[in-house]
């Protein structure tokens, strides 16, 4: 069984809808490096689940609002 | 050119780095024996976060950091077994710089099995499993040098049940399992007179000896003895 590991997240789109945050402000309120808010949105970073739990309760959505699995698990 | 990247370094990494350029600077004008500043730079923070007292980092630092050491692991080793073959070429022995090293090499090596093998399994499968590969393969190199000698087969072969014994041990009381390794490499240690060398050459033997034999009975004793109860295994009521 392939399980795909691709995860597109709408962070950005949050990130706007609760007062265009700049990706800094975002960092400084959830407690990681500006870079690491860069690496999530352009998808080159996959959070763990504790930092995923972290941004779904800051921005008061589901997890699976703000990431999904991409492509189909075969 | 831009050099606002330089107001994101942190506390530690400016520390390090004036460290690290300090200890080459007097390194190369004073005595190579400041290269040790160098190192207290280049990978005292290291040190520092894996024992929890430096939290500089956010999980995707970390993440480049693991991945960055993972990957210089592969360089370095595979660039130290290119030279010391290159080095020893035509020859069998190691000595001198190649045996220098050898050593590093098995740092490396030994650190990077103990460490997969300890985050793969934990701590008490890790150290049963090393253990027993590590009597078994005592075992047979016995079994195959003397199996002309039935008696000194028979006496060399008893030499290697306190290891399985030990890893059967480590399953089931792993802190007395792991205070005997200490105290068994404690006891090695001395044994080969380890801490007496009458040359350059015996001491890199000494040490090498030192890390192939008693540091994997150091850090496994020590790491039983440390375990944490939620971390122990409870092999009594699995029955196995």
């Amino acid at each position: 069984m392939k399980v795909t590991t691709d995860i597109s997240n709408a962070l950005r789109k949050y990130r706007f809808l609760s007062g265009e945050l700049t990706q800094q402000e975002l960092a400084n309120k959830i407690g990681v490096s500006r870079q690491t808010i860069v690496a999530l949105e352009k998808g080159q970073y996959n959070p763990s689940v504790a930092l995923a739990l972290r941004l779904a309760a800051f921005f008061k959505v589901n997890v699976e609002d703000l990431f999904q699995l991409t492509g189909e698990d075969q | 050119m831009n050099i606002l990247w330089i107001k994101n370094l942190s506390r530690a990494g400016l520390i390090a780095g004036t460290l690290v350029f300090l200890g080459i600077l007097l390194a190369v004008t004073i005595d190579m024996r400041f290269l040790i500043i160098t190192g207290l730079g280049a990978f005292g923070p290291g040190f520092l976060r894996e024992l929890g007292i430096l939290r500089d980092q956010d999980e995707f630092a970390r993440l480049a950091n693991y991945r960055a050491g993972y990957i210089a692991s592969l360089f370095a080793g595979s660039t130290a077994i290119l030279i010391i073959a290159f080095l020893k070429a035509g020859s069998v022995d190691l000595e001198g710089e190649s045996l220098a090293l050898a050593i590093i090499l098995s740092i490396l090596w030994l650190v990077t099995v103990f460490t997969s093998l300890q985050k793969f399994w934990g701590i008490q499968k890790a150290v049963f499993r090393i253990l027993t590969v590590f009597g078994t393969f005592w075992l047979i190199f016995i079994l195959l040098s003397h199996f002309q000698e039935p008696v000194s087969m028979l006496m060399e072969s008893l030499v290697v049940l306190p290891f399985f014994l030990l890893a059967w041990m480590s399953r089931r009381w792993p802190r007395i399992a792991g205070a005997v390794i200490i105290v068994l490499g404690i006891f090695c240690f001395f044994l080969f007179r380890l801490y007496s060398a009458a040359s350059d050459e015996k001491i890199l033997v000494n040490i090498m000896v030192f890390i192939l034999f008693i540091c994997p009975l150091l850090v496994t004793g020590t790491a039983l003895v440390a375990l944490k109860p939620d971390e122990e295994e409870i092999i009594a009521n699995k029955g196995g």
